[in-house]
């Protein structure tokens, strides 16, 4: 029997995957059928940054390499490039994740942005040493995706946050101040 | 001397007031002209009434006007309601029609084709760039195994890699994954489509002797087994002869422009039918008709 921190944990873990879910099918299914002449933001990728920075540790690793499974179910690329792909999105964010503190919803959005312009180099660099037939650059329309992906990842941020709030674990709370007091009944 | 104390100026007054309008009744007997010393009376009157009659029509113009143009804009605003309403509706004909006329074309397919078909809706497009796929409505549940080949009424489009319960993906044959076994219907050479990732692809493997020219058709070769023979496939943009190369690189550009599909035929079983006379015939006859023009 689970603990409630841990339901709580279960329950968040549930919803995030769910979202992603979401997100990849809102990506291919709504956007690029309706909206055709300009690429969708990286919603997937955004919902990506968002958990390597705020969550904690290996539990991320391992779920990332879940959402890799997950992530391969819209599109063709290989298993190998989806984990490679995004150890290499981990590690960008990390740069960052310990050096710059702040909350600031504009900031997440540069990140954003750049972690999807390295994505887009990342990749690159990856299908030339992981497959046989090299990717395209493909430079306007990386471009542009980067472009939007700062445009959508402020809205995004705000609505993972939220959730994030809602299914922060709290640690008990211990009344410390009386504690520190207590020396205060010796006088 | 005054003896009977007789105010003259009084009289005088009072002689007058009572003349006056005994004069009037005089004047009243002439109607049509103006005396003389009524004349400037009457022309400041005149500009005076002018002046007043204009500011009079200038606000009753003002004020009709601006009741005429509350009276325009709601009446703008109920038209621009209608128009948008009308043009709405104009669009949707429009694309009913297209839509109709898509729909005509794909039944007419199925119905003149020995192939047992399955058609199928686009739900889907890749999630990144780097890849071209597409997914489709339909599933292992409808009978879609891996390897099937996709069509449109037009060319081919590629074909199941990943069938699912309900959907299935389709990689597109400008994936650069994708190869495809083609043939050049003039020359009948066989060679290899690989997908360039963008939308084209490269025809590879086909002499260096052979006579290819830009705007060639390429077909499906059948080798594949995915594919019926003699679908096509697209058509030849470029030409290159590497010196050291024993084959001709040769780049083409698909009959189907994969970004604008909306739906699709699963080929469940080709029943063995074979385009290639079909199209052979079809492209011998445009040449024909080309040639006719051009001798008239």
């Amino acid at each position: 029997m689970m603990s409630p921190k841990n339901l709580r944990r279960f329950f968040k873990y549930v919803l995030f995957t769910i979202l992603f879910f979401m997100f990849c099918a809102f990506q291919t299914s709504f956007w690029s059928v309706l909206i055709d002449f300009i690429p969708a933001p990286q919603l997937w990728l955004i919902f990506l940054v968002y958990i390597f920075l705020k969550w904690p540790g290996y539990g991320t690793i391992f779920y990332t390499y879940l959402l890799g499974f997950i992530f391969i179910l819209f599109t063709l690329m290989p298993l190998k490039m989806s984990w490679f792909g995004l150890m290499g999105l981990y590690g960008f964010v990390w740069l960052f994740k310990n050096r710059i503190h702040s909350v600031s919803i504009f900031l997440f959005s540069v990140l954003s942005a750049a972690a999807s312009i390295f994505y887009s180099a990342y990749y690159i660099f990856l299908s030339y040493f992981l497959e046989n037939k090299m990717t395209s650059f493909l430079f306007f329309e990386r471009l542009l995706e980067s472009a939007m992906t700062f445009l959508a990842s402020g809205i995004i941020y705000v609505l993972l946050n939220y959730l994030d709030q809602a299914f922060a674990v709290q640690e008990s709370w211990t009344p410390v101040s009386k504690n520190l007091n207590s020396h205060l009944d010796d006088i | 001397m005054n003896f009977l104390n007789f105010n003259f100026k009084k009289t005088f007054l009072l002689l007058v007031i009572f003349i006056l309008p005994l004069i009037s009744i005089n004047m009243e007997q002439k109607r049509s002209t103006t005396v003389w010393f009524a004349q400037p009376l009457s022309f400041t009157a005149e500009i005076f009434q002018s002046l007043f009659s204009n500011l009079s029509l200038g606000v009753r113009g003002t004020v009709s006007e601006y009741f005429n143009l509350l009276r325009i804009k709601s009446e703008n605003t109920e038209l621009k309601n209608k128009m948008g309403e009308l043009s709405t509706r104009l669009k949707l004909f429009e694309e009913n029609q297209i839509e109709l006329e898509r729909l005509k074309n794909l039944i007419d397919f199925q119905k003149n084709t020995q192939m047992q078909l399955i058609p199928a809706q686009v739900i889907g497009r890749d999630l990144l760039p780097d890849h071209k796929t597409i997914t489709i409505n339909k599933g292992t549940h409808h009978g879609l195994k891996n390897m099937q080949a996709v069509l449109t009424v037009s060319g081919a489009v590629g074909y199941v890699f990943r069938p699912e319960k309900f959907t299935s993906h389709i990689m597109l044959m400008t994936d650069r994954y994708s190869v495809v076994d083609a043939l050049i219907q003039k020359t009948r050479s066989h060679g290899i489509v690989e997908g360039q990732g963008e939308n084209n692809g490269i025809l590879q493997y086909v002499d260096r002797t052979d006579d290819v020219k830009a705007g060639d058709l390429i077909v499906t070769g059948g080798l594949d087994n995915i594919f019926p023979k003699g679908f096509p496939l697209g058509v030849v943009t470029e030409v290159a002869r590497k010196t050291k190369s024993a084959s001709l690189i040769i780049q083409i550009r698909p009959v189907i422009e994969s970004d604008k599909i909306e739906e699709v035929f699963i080929v469940q079983n080709a029943a063995g039918e074979s385009f290639f006379e079909k199209s052979t015939e079809q492209t011998n006859e445009s040449a024909d008709s080309k040639k006719e023009i051009d001798i008239k």
